[in-house]
């Protein structure tokens, strides 16, 4: 069972997001999601990201921070499928302060997932 | 389950409306770190990074012990492309379902991942792309991460929207 790497840790926060796709589509931005720093005062800020998906079967997924937001780093990680009926794999975390993007190109004509992970450590 | 624990995973979920947290038994019941044997880092990663920074060696060793863990559990890495300064890879999604992932992540690589990439994050991808994007669209970029960030942000221009400019980094 796969635990978020949130529990890693005292202080670490994750959070993954199901917007998985599997459907073709230009340039769709999957989804928008606003993440509060759990583990700051109420009222400290926010983390904002989302996951995407293009036409050419690349994606990522991105975080930032609100200038007001005391988390130390960001990351995210995205999961992809390159090809119908294919393994699913997920990326190496990528790192930021405050703002972090992850890339995967696709690699076939096959439909191709991705979703995003975002951990936030304060 | 702590009641502490519970509360945070059922933060977690709020703060994520929409999204799942991942890590749920069977029940349904979300687990915790508590429940499962801890995993702390190895005294390899431990003496990395205990002078407060890493260098490149470090973190090539680093990966190669996180590698060497993940083949050992069945569960090799993939696509592994070594960059100038960040590795790229990928994970069988079954090895993240297991546990695997993160117990050799966490106790071979995950501190010296995130310190690396911090401290090289003026030169990270995300940054040249973000600069390259600007570039493209009539401003000049400041050269660090965090004012590139911020510039980008000022412009509207959203990492998807900049993604045609990967090509030319």
């Amino acid at each position: 069972m796969k635990l978020s790497r949130a529990f890693a840790g005292a202080v670490l926060l994750g959070f993954s997001c199901g917007l998985m796709v599997t459907q073709s589509a230009p340039a769709v931005a999957l989804g928008t999601r606003t993440v509060s720093c759990v583990y700051n005062p109420p009222g400290t800020g926010y983390v904002t990201g989302y996951s995407w998906r293009n036409s050419d079967f690349s994606g990522g997924a991105y975080t930032n921070k609100t200038p007001d937001c005391t988390a130390l780093t960001l990351s995210v990680r995205v999961k992809y499928q390159s090809y119908p009926g294919g393994p699913y794999y997920w990326t190496g975390f990528s790192y930021g302060s405050s703002s972090v993007t992850q890339y995967q190109s696709g690699t076939s004509d096959g439909e191709h997932g991705v979703s995003g992970q975002g951990v936030f450590s304060t | 389950m702590k009641h502490s624990a519970k509360a945070l995973v059922l933060a977690a979920a709020l703060a994520c409306a929409g999204c799942s947290v991942p890590g749920a038994s069977a029940d349904g019941a979300p687990l915790t770190r508590d429940e499962l044997p801890p995993v702390g880092p190895s005294a390899q990663q431990t003496m990395a990074l205990a002078d407060g920074s890493v260098s490149l060696p470090e973190y090539q060793d680093a990966f190669a012990r996180y590698e060497d863990c993940m083949s050992d559990a069945g569960q090799p890495l993939a696509n592994i492309t070594r960059g100038e300064k960040v590795i790229a890879y990928s994970v069988p999604d079954e090895a993240v379902q297991s546990g695997d992932d993160d117990r050799c992540y966490q106790r071979e690589f995950a501190g010296v991942d995130e310190a690396w990439q911090i401290a090289n994050e003026d030169d990270s991808f995300t940054t040249r792309l973000l600069q390259a994007c600007l570039i493209g669209h009539g401003i000049t970029p400041l050269e660090s991460a965090v004012d590139v960030a911020e510039q980008a942000a000022a412009a509207g221009l959203t990492p998807d929207a900049c993604q045609g400019y990967a090509g030319s980094l």
